[in-house]
């Protein structure tokens, strides 16, 4: 018996070490199920396995605020306008739409026929029921902020719905590409409230993908529209299946079981794109990191400071040691894919101007402040550790606080001035109607509530407030652009409102049978137009 | 051992009681609001505090406890803040995972614990005694974060033999119960093997070999029944720990758990989710432990409850 034991166990030893000497065999795994499309040419499967990081939160546009949420309503609805592949507006729902003289009242005329998931016709009653929802801040939507100078909408007749703003709005058409304000069939949001877009069965929208199960954490399984208005999807299903950990998620797709992966670690890029048979897309996007200035700081509030500590970075190191080939030096307050972004160049390193702008401010020896950050932003707490060293070069001695994210959160806004206490802090920026007003308005305007609000930082310039509440009322595109440029230059380093590190690339790490994916400027990634070859 | 057993059960309601105060007031005191962090960074506060009254979350929080409580009592949990389904519900969906988690890793190191500590016992001092001992430190000290990868790396990549992540079909639960069975396998055969010594020591053990008992009877009729208290205590212990599910391993292999389930509720300060399956889980380990008292009387005779 003793000797059978003896056996056994070396036989478990042997398995182990020879399992970890052994090279990799081929890849034997099917990434899809199902069958595959009977067509000729090249044979497609009829399925897209995707692993984004992170379930579905919510699929209510109205709701959801994150990224792997917004991808995946942006599957199931529509919204009246989109941006085309060239960043131009198009229509959407809305065949076609006009302003008036006053640049206050949009009216927007719908595509006929477009079909809700259950067969009901969408029609001007369901666009002014579910823009009437995101007005009411009695809901407490997430949209409400973004529909605030939405002062009525009307149904002009069957397919004719006019929108009425409080005074002229510039971003217009760009915010009515926003999929938070997808349109949404209202039955729906009688009948399911605050639960809308958390069930499989509570959704009905008008896009290529119908919803045909979510069970939570496991997979969510979107099935074509055959009754979509636009362009039929070429691929049946698309399979979401959350992998929270990045490296489970990356052998997921080396080994074939899943065909892309979202979030791909920078560490891992160069691997998997000399890895055969995979490849990584990698875009622009409207994301930006940064860390801004909280200026309502005794010391931070001087604009020679601020102006120092922005000259103290070296972005190009930051960028190679911790981001190398998924980001690129910023060179604005906004990244390029933003409309109005206006290129001001990359700030280098100057450590002797810093250090003569501090002496300037009367801090010729430095002083003490502190960098808050969190790990919820990639390397957010490595970002925070090179500042600290770049500004200890200087004199300026950061102690590094790191908060995790739910804390962060709280602590960043809704405070007054004596409550907040962040001289400098990380950000993570990018519209996501990918204008100017979304950059800008709300995030580096003068709060007027005493409170922070969006305006974390308590930057307050007096210019920046004028022109960039110009830029809103202008509809005049090279006049909003030039108000913008001006604006920009001021927050940018005149009177600085943040360091601008990099600009992030989106990336999507795929099988290289996977084709025609949709990776937008704000890192959504869709599937309507996508296939896969066998 | 009736009597002793509804006196057990009782002794439970308090201890719930108090861990689902204690677990109530700390995640009102930590920083973070389930609110802000639901609608994001950029919300209003007139968006806030009009989510938050519809929550119920603008209450005093003597009155928000004793609504749990009360719902508690009814057998309702709440809802959950995220993702509006009921506590309870979510609880259901994801215990089935924990549960297979849980008794593949327990089998797995319960059949391999033994096995190993026996073969120390019997050959104490001798190389494979050194052997497993250090098989067996190192089983404890590896990071289940770290073996769950390598395990993906060698089985799923290299061999191609098993999936890597999800729980679409027995297969992938292989890696995970490996992986969960192998942190325990050390402190199981550590347990058994100086509990079989113990034994092994004593005088009736030298009085049977004397008398030409054969070895194998020596070891597995006297000796390894005598050694097993210790043995089922940590069996008990281990099984109730990985009832409670493991966050990280669930996380690492996709696994929509119960750990995972808690763990998410307190990133996301999802209040309901977070003390309904503290509640369950300290239930949960708190019987297991009534349990393993139980099964002494079976595996020792000599233990009586009155």
């Amino acid at each position: 018996m003793m000797k059978k034991l003896l056996a056994f166990m070396l036989i478990f030893t042997m398995i182990f070490s020879l399992a970890a000497c052994s090279k990799p065999a081929e890849n034997t795994t099917d990434a899809g199920e199902g069958g595959t499309s009977a067509q000729e040419g090249p044979k497609y499967k009829d399925t897209i396995v995707f692993a984004p990081n992170t379930d579905v939160q919510s699929l209510d546009p109205h709701v959801q605020n994150d990224t792997t949420s917004e991808q995946v309503v942006k599957m199931l609805y529509n919204t009246l306008l989109k941006f085309d592949e060239n960043g131009n507006v198009v229509g959407d729902l809305a065949e076609s739409w006009e302003v008036s003289e006053d640049n206050k009242t949009w009216t927007f005329q719908l595509k006929q026929g477009v079909k809700f998931h259950d067969g009901t016709e969408m029609t001007a009653e369901h666009v002014k029921g579910t823009y009437e929802r995101a007005m009411d801040p009695a809901n407490g939507l997430v949209v409400n902020e973004i529909v605030k100078m939405f002062e009525k909408v009307e149904v002009v007749d069957k397919y004719t719905v006019s929108i009425t703003t409080t005074e002229p709005y510039g971003a217009m058409t760009s915010l009515m590409c926003n999929v938070s304000l997808a349109v949404m069939d209202p039955a729906y949001i009688d009948k399911y409230g605050m639960d809308l877009g958390t069930s499989a069965e509570s959704i009905n929208g008008t896009g290529p993908y119908k919803i045909k199960s979510w069970e939570r954490d496991v997979e969510l399984v979107l099935e074509s529209f055959d009754d979509y208005y636009g362009e039929k999807a070429p691929t049946k299903y698309i399979v979401y299946r959350p992998i929270p950990e990045a490296a489970a998620r990356v052998i997921a797709l080396e080994t074939g079981e899943v065909d892309a992966i979202q979030g791909v670690p920078a560490d891992d890029v160069p691997r998997l794109e000399a890895t055969e048979g995979l490849s990584v897309y990698k875009a622009r996007s409207v994301g930006q990191r940064l860390f801004r200035f909280g200026c309502n700081d005794s010391i931070i509030s001087n604009t020679k400071v601020r102006q120092a500590l922005v000259y103290a970075v070296d972005r190009q190191v930051i960028i190679d040691s911790l981001f190398d080939g998924l980001a690129v030096p910023s060179t604005a307050p906004l990244a390029p894919v933003t409309w109005g972004y206006a290129n001001l160049g990359e700030i280098k390193q100057d450590q002797e101007k810093a250090k003569q702008l501090l002496a300037e401010a009367g801090y010729p020896d430095g002083f003490k402040t502190k960098i808050v950050t969190t790990e919820r932003y990639a390397k957010g707490v490595e970002l925070a550790e090179i500042l600290a060293a770049q500004f200890a070069e200087i004199g300026v001695e950061a102690e590094i606080q790191v908060m995790e994210w739910s804390a962060f959160v709280q602590t960043i806004s809704g405070l007054t001035a004596e409550e907040f206490d962040e001289p400098i802090f990380i950000m993570g920026a990018g519209p996501s109607m990918m204008d100017a007003d979304g950059g800008l308005r709300g995030l580096y305007t003068t709060t007027l509530t005493g409170k922070n609000d969006r305006n974390y930082g308590f930057y307050s310039n007096k210019e920046v407030d004028e022109l960039i509440d110009a830029a809103m009322k202008e509809t005049d595109p090279d006049k909003r652009k030039e108000l913008y440029k001006r604006a920009q230059e001021i927050l940018y380093l005149e009177d600085p409102a943040g360091i601008w590190l990099f600009d992030q690339l989106t990336n999507l790490a795929h099988s290289s049978k996977l084709q025609n994916v949709t990776v937008s400027p704000i890192s959504t990634i869709t599937f309507e137009k996508a296939t896969i070859l066998e | 051992m009736l009597g002793y057993t509804i006196r057990r059960i009782l002794q439970i309601i308090p201890v719930l009681f108090v861990i689902s105060l204690v677990v109530f007031l700390m995640l009102h005191m930590i920083p973070g609001d389930p609110v802000k962090n639901m609608l994001g960074i950029n919300a209003t506060e007139e968006a806030i505090e009009a989510m938050r009254a519809k929550l119920g979350l603008d209450q005093p929080l003597h009155k928000q406890y004793i609504s749990f409580m009360k719902g508690v009592l009814k057998g309702d949990l709440g809802t959950s803040i995220h993702t509006r389904k009921p506590v309870v519900q979510e609880i259901l969906d994801k215990y089935p995972y924990t549960l297979k988690l849980a008794v593949g890793g327990t089998i797995v190191a319960t059949v391999f614990g033994i096995i190993f500590g026996i073969i120390a016992a019997v050959y104490h001092n001798k190389f494979m005694d050194n052997f497993i001992m250090v098989l067996s430190l190192l089983s404890v000290s590896t990071p289940s974060f770290f073996l769950s990868l390598i395990l993906m790396l060698i089985f799923s990549l290299y061999l191609g033999w098993l999936p890597s992540v999800g729980v679409k079909s027995w297969a992938h639960y292989v890696l995970p119960v490996i992986t969960l069975g192998a942190q325990s396998v050390g402190i199981m055969a550590r347990t058994t093997r100086s509990a079989m010594l113990e034994v092994l020591n004593q005088d009736y053990i030298r009085t049977s070999r004397s008398r030409g008992v054969p070895e194998r009877i020596i070891i597995y009729s006297h000796a390894f029944k005598n050694a097993l208290i210790p043995i089922v205590t940590v069996i008990g212990l281990r099984f109730g720990g990985l009832l409670a599910g493991s966050a990280l391993v669930e996380t690492v292999f996709a696994i929509p758990g119960i750990g995972r389930l808690m763990v998410d509720g307190v990133l996301k300060r999802d209040y309901p989710v977070v003390q309904g399956t503290i509640l369950v889980i300290s239930a949960t380990f708190v019987i297991m432990n009534l349990l393993t008292d139980l099964l002494y009387a079976v595996v020792d005779p000599r233990v009586k409850y009155d």
